[in-house]
């Protein structure tokens, strides 16, 4: 990481050496003020606590030594013997008010910790940049034993880069009483996995629990009616997602925040394709209308791609009229018109291809038989590429009055 | 996916070419998977919707 930020700086013309040197070294030239350069430096102590920073760094005889004033040296003190968690904190925020109001040195990077980690794994982020999993590997009731207090300043929120985290905790050992719990229950697991490896079966909450866990989907049962099959492949859907789901976090969280957006365009892309298509509907169901010939005359005559260029180019030129183009992302209900346009444009040029080609299957006859009668270009015959079925008067399920079961909107 | 990606649009389309680019497989998993169930309960909708609109179509 040196190295990228001093290629950074190299960047904007700052020349950069990077130097290794010696923590001794560096705790002397830190106690003789004669450090010269960037110092990268740890929030805190190895142990977790603010006192390795607070005091022992920046405190009166620590290695800075650079917060030796009477309000810093009383506030140390009285924190150092005790261990009042809230005492603890309201002297360490009074200390960083202190540390605040007279800077001692010039941040120059703080950077952001972000580490991807499934959600079922249970972490404590360490000030010290290190992962602490040692809580989840223990039991659950020394894990309740052991108090988390507030980490002092940000017992609101979790640590900076660390939004969903805990605090964390200033380690503290643990009751006797919690250790004993803790013991116990992990004997408890031995023996029982060791009756299970001595009888050769499995204890019966151990085959509960494989069974649980291993729990195959109900098959769908084919000699059953067809309402319980639906529901039995209904519900081993909703078990296959819900088993899937906890294992795809945090991808799923991931997507979770972009679902919002892809369903707030494809809501006004339809109501887009709506507004044109709702009109169009009552005024092109009379059978051989003119408008009922263009609606099915323009799926049918013109091509695929010369459809979807036709409708990207008009949404794009009433774009342009509208000065709409271009967007920028998401945030103002401006750059939602053109995409939203377009996609329904999309979306209705691939609905009428899909329509030419249904139309051309079930009227394919027809089309043929009248090419056959019509006149040739010149002769001045009229000129109808395909004509719908009308629309029943009263709904009637098997009619025989349409030719085939397509549906013609 | 592709009007999101042209467009800047920050949806679960572009999310997952740069998903892609960046071979981030369990989010293009994810994002396969969240866009299929999309299709399909969007397609049994509409199928359910059609066959009220239009009574042909409950003969079917």
């Amino acid at each position: 990481m040196s190295e990228a930020i001093a290629a950074m700086w190299k960047d904007v013309g700052v020349n950069v050496k990077v130097e290794v040197i010696e923590y001794s070294v560096r705790a002397q030239k830190n106690r003789e003020k004669s450090f010269k350069g960037v110092w990268w430096a740890d929030p805190t102590s190895t142990l977790g606590d603010p006192d390795g920073m607070m005091w022992r760094l920046l405190g009166p005889g620590g290695n800075h030594g650079l917060l030796a004033r009477p309000q810093v040296r009383r506030a140390g003190q009285r924190r150092r013997f005790s261990v009042d968690e809230k005492f603890r904190g309201e002297a360490y925020r009074e200390m960083t008010k202190v540390f605040n109001e007279n800077f001692p040195w010039l941040p120059v990077i703080q950077p952001y910790e972000d580490y991807g980690l499934q959600k079922y794994v249970e972490f404590t982020p360490n000030p010290n940049q290190q992962f602490e999993i040692r809580a989840s590997t223990s039991s659950s009731a020394a894990r309740r034993a052991v108090p988390v207090p507030p980490f002092p300043g940000r017992e609101r929120g979790g640590m900076r880069g660390f939004p969903h985290a805990r605090s964390p905790p200033v380690p503290q050992p643990a009751s006797p009483e919690s250790a004993h719990r803790a013991l116990a229950g992990l004997h408890r697991g031995l023996r029982r996995d060791a009756a299970v490896r001595r009888s050769g079966a499995p204890a019966p909450s151990a085959r509960r629990a494989h069974e649980r866990d291993h729990a195959r989907p109900e098959g769908p049962g084919l000699d059953r009616p067809l309402p319980v099959q639906y529901a039995v492949f209904l519900k081993n859907i909703v078990r296959a997602i819900s088993t899937l789901a906890p294992f795809r976090e945090p991808a799923f969280s991931v997507v979770r925040g972009y679902l919002g957006a892809t369903l707030e365009l494809g809501l006004t892309a339809f109501f887009f394709a709506a507004l044109v298509a709702v009109p169009w509907a009552p005024l092109g169901h009379e059978a051989n209308t003119l408008l009922d010939q263009a609606a099915m005359g323009w799926p049918s005559s013109v091509s695929r791609r010369r459809r979807s260029s036709s409708a990207s180019c008009s949404s794009w030129l009433l774009s342009l009229k509208a000065d709409l183009f271009p967007t920028s992302g998401r945030g103002d209900w401006k750059n939602l018109v053109l995409p939203a346009m377009t996609l329904g444009a999309f979306t209705m040029a691939s609905i009428a291809g899909s329509r030419a080609r249904r139309c051309s299957r079930c009227f394919a006859p027809t089309i043929s038989a009248r090419a056959r009668q019509r006149p040739r270009r010149g002769d001045g015959g009229p000129s109808t590429p395909c004509v719908m079925p009308p629309f029943p008067s009263s709904p009637s399920p098997r009619s025989s009055s349409a030719p085939c079961s397509a549906a013609p909107w | 996916m592709v009007t999101e990606t042209v467009f800047s649009w920050p949806g679960i389309g572009r999310l997952a070419v740069q998903s892609i680019y960046n071979r981030d497989y369990p989010v293009v998993q994810c994002t396969v998977f969240i866009a299929a169930v999309l299709f399909i309960v969007i397609n049994f909708a509409v199928d359910l919707l059609y066959g009220f609109l239009d009574p042909r179509a409950r003969a079917g």
